[in-house]
């Protein structure tokens, strides 16, 4: 379980706060989304996670372990692992196989046990036929699937995306959406996925909306959806479908309610 | 563009084939977009619109410059033409004030300073920013999606006759980017330039481009009009990319039409903005409706 309790940030003394009184709670094996526009505070609440930033008052605990204490601190960077938006910055060594090692080094993992832990980790993102290449010749979406795969040499308990898509074209956006979610499903890992496309948080259980350092709406997908407007109002994207069905409502060609997916206003529209 | 091709580090070790035969032709005052997944060669193609890169097979024509040309054989005044807006473009700035960072350019051409202090708040009022509130600020005192506009203002003050925008919008959330893409519409249709959009959304692609490229291992895999490209979804999803979320719609609505053997006229594949495709839906079911 992830805890996060009346946590408030500031980036430097006067500076005004990027986070404000903080609370939310996520389960052990929740897939959970953020959103929220540029300057929200969705990246640093992200970056308290793991310890990578320390919150001023309030505190973050993973797992009954603090993020205050410095001893319990790289306990927690086990079990959380962090994936950044530029796949470029993330890379230290000449083959995707070392930068894997690279990791686990840090670890102190039996270099016996590392081979195996490495070859397991970049089967689960589909990347093991590259284990010689180096990084710099991947695609994007590949690279952030050895990102991925990078972090789950680790065995994590979470995994904290932080706008790890943005820079990917469709396709690798897809691949590394698909991992995440069988991640999450197959393998019960803790999923915080820090987004913009609101089309992406639709795989989640639950939603944080974060506006000017405070959540001002939670929900699951279904439950946000419902109020496009807001949706609007604090500059994010309504799905097309979502967009659509409201619209078609409005001229009375569907009925209430609303749809999720294409095929779902296709179908109230011969209802 | 004719037979063009490109390859990085020729006779080394690593000589890597960017671009093959690329052969295109674009007239003024067309808005291009080129789509394509990342290493299809869409970064190299525009830095050989700018003189950057020089083809290392086939010619390029700019205007009035053939290229390849020998090194430095006034390169300069093609880029004050073609003006290039890379990835992330903020990264780039550096002076003390804003005002000051969109005058680089004209500074460096000896422009005259009266002329300067105008076109540089013409600039920045045209990316929607007040040269008033901000121009004496800091650039790194701005928001992302500010410091991206002075960026781009530090282009458009040089009034280019061709604008190249890499990934314009990348890391902005949907209001940011919706704003970058406005101004750029809208400057395009004002000044008539010559505007190249290289995007990974397919759905800006359809909606703001009247021509499109399609680039694959470094070879132009599909050109046209959006509605035309975005017609062969398999050959799309072939090389990585995907159809607006809208034509997939449409698609499917047709699927349904005929599935359900209905009197409906199919929707045409050359909507691409949700009010118009609105519009038609409604004329179909208001007939559909009339007719029970």
């Amino acid at each position: 379980m992830i805890k996060v309790s009346n946590v408030t940030f500031h980036y430097g003394k006067d500076r005004p706060a990027v986070l404000k009184d903080i609370d939310v709670t996520i389960n052990r094996g929740q897939y959970v989304s953020i959103i929220g526009h540029n300057g929200s505070g969705k990246s640093t609440l992200a970056r308290l996670l793991n310890g990578l930033l320390l919150p001023e008052e309030g505190t973050v605990e993973i797992q009954g372990l603090s993020t205050a204490n410095e001893e319990e601190i790289w306990k927690i960077r086990h079990k959380v692992g962090m994936v950044f938006q530029n796949p470029d910055n993330q890379f230290v060594a000449p083959t995707v196989e070392d930068d894997l090692a690279f990791g686990l080094e840090n670890l102190g993992v039996d270099p016996e046990k590392m081979e195996g832990r490495i070859r397991d980790a970049l089967e689960r993102v589909d990347m093991l036929p590259y284990r010689h290449t180096e990084p710099s010749r991947l695609s994007g979406g590949q690279k952030q699937r050895v990102a991925i795969g990078g972090m789950l040499a680790l065995h994590p308990e979470v995994l904290v995306l932080d706008e790890a898509t943005a820079m990917l074209d469709p396709k690798g956006r897809r691949d590394v959406l698909d991992i995440v979610k069988r991640m999450n499903e197959e393998e019960g890992i803790t999923i915080i996925q820090i987004t913009h496309y609101l089309e992406e948080t639709l795989n989640s259980h639950y939603i944080y909306v974060m506006d000017q350092g405070q959540i001002v709406k939670e929900g699951t997908p279904t439950q946000l959806y419902q109020n496009p407007d807001l949706l609007r109002k604090l500059g994010l994207d309504v799905p097309f479908a979502v967009d659509l069905h409201f619209r078609l409502q409005n001229k009375g060609l569907v009925g209430e309610g609303f749809s999720l997916t294409s095929e779902g206003v296709i179908s109230a529209l011969w209802t | 563009m004719e037979n063009v091709g490109y390859t990085y580090g020729e006779k080394t070790p690593f000589e890597h084939r960017a671009l093959h035969q690329i052969s295109l032709h674009i007239p003024s005052g067309r808005y291009i977009g080129i789509i394509g997944h990342t290493g299809s060669g869409k970064s190299t193609l525009i830095q050989l619109c700018n003189g950057l890169l020089q083809p290392t097979q086939g010619t390029l024509q700019a205007g009035e410059w053939t290229l390849p040309v020998k090194k430095g054989r006034g390169l300069h005044l093609l880029r004050q033409k073609v003006g290039m807006a890379f990835q992330y473009p903020e990264y780039q700035l550096f002076e003390e004030t804003v005002r000051k960072d969109v005058a680089y350019g004209l500074d460096n051409m000896d422009f005259p300073k009266e002329l300067i202090s105008l076109r540089v708040n013409e600039a920045l009022r045209k990316v929607g920013l007040d040269p008033e509130e901000i121009g004496e600020q800091s650039p790194f005192s701005l928001s992302g999606g500010q410091m991206r506009r002075v960026a781009l203002a530090g282009i458009l003050v040089l009034n280019p006759e061709v604008l190249i925008l890499d990934e314009p919008t990348a890391g902005l959330d949907p209001a940011g980017k919706q704003q970058i893409l406005q101004m750029i519409a809208r400057d395009h249709r004002e000044e008539k330039r010559t505007t190249i959009l290289v995007t990974h959304s397919m759905e800006d692609a359809a909606f703001y481009c009247d021509y499109l490229y399609v680039l694959h291992q470094g070879s132009i895999y599909l050109e046209g009009e959006p509605k035309d490209v975005f017609r062969y979804p398999e050959k799309i999803r072939q090389v990585g990319l995907d159809l607006p979320e809208i034509t997939r719609f449409i698609m499917k609505f047709n699927e349904e039409i005929k599935a359900k053997k209905q009197d409906i006229p199919p929707l045409p594949l050359d909507i691409f903005k949700i009010e118009q495709l609105v519009e038609e839906i409604e004329k179909r079911f208001a007939r559909k409706r009339g007719g029970i």
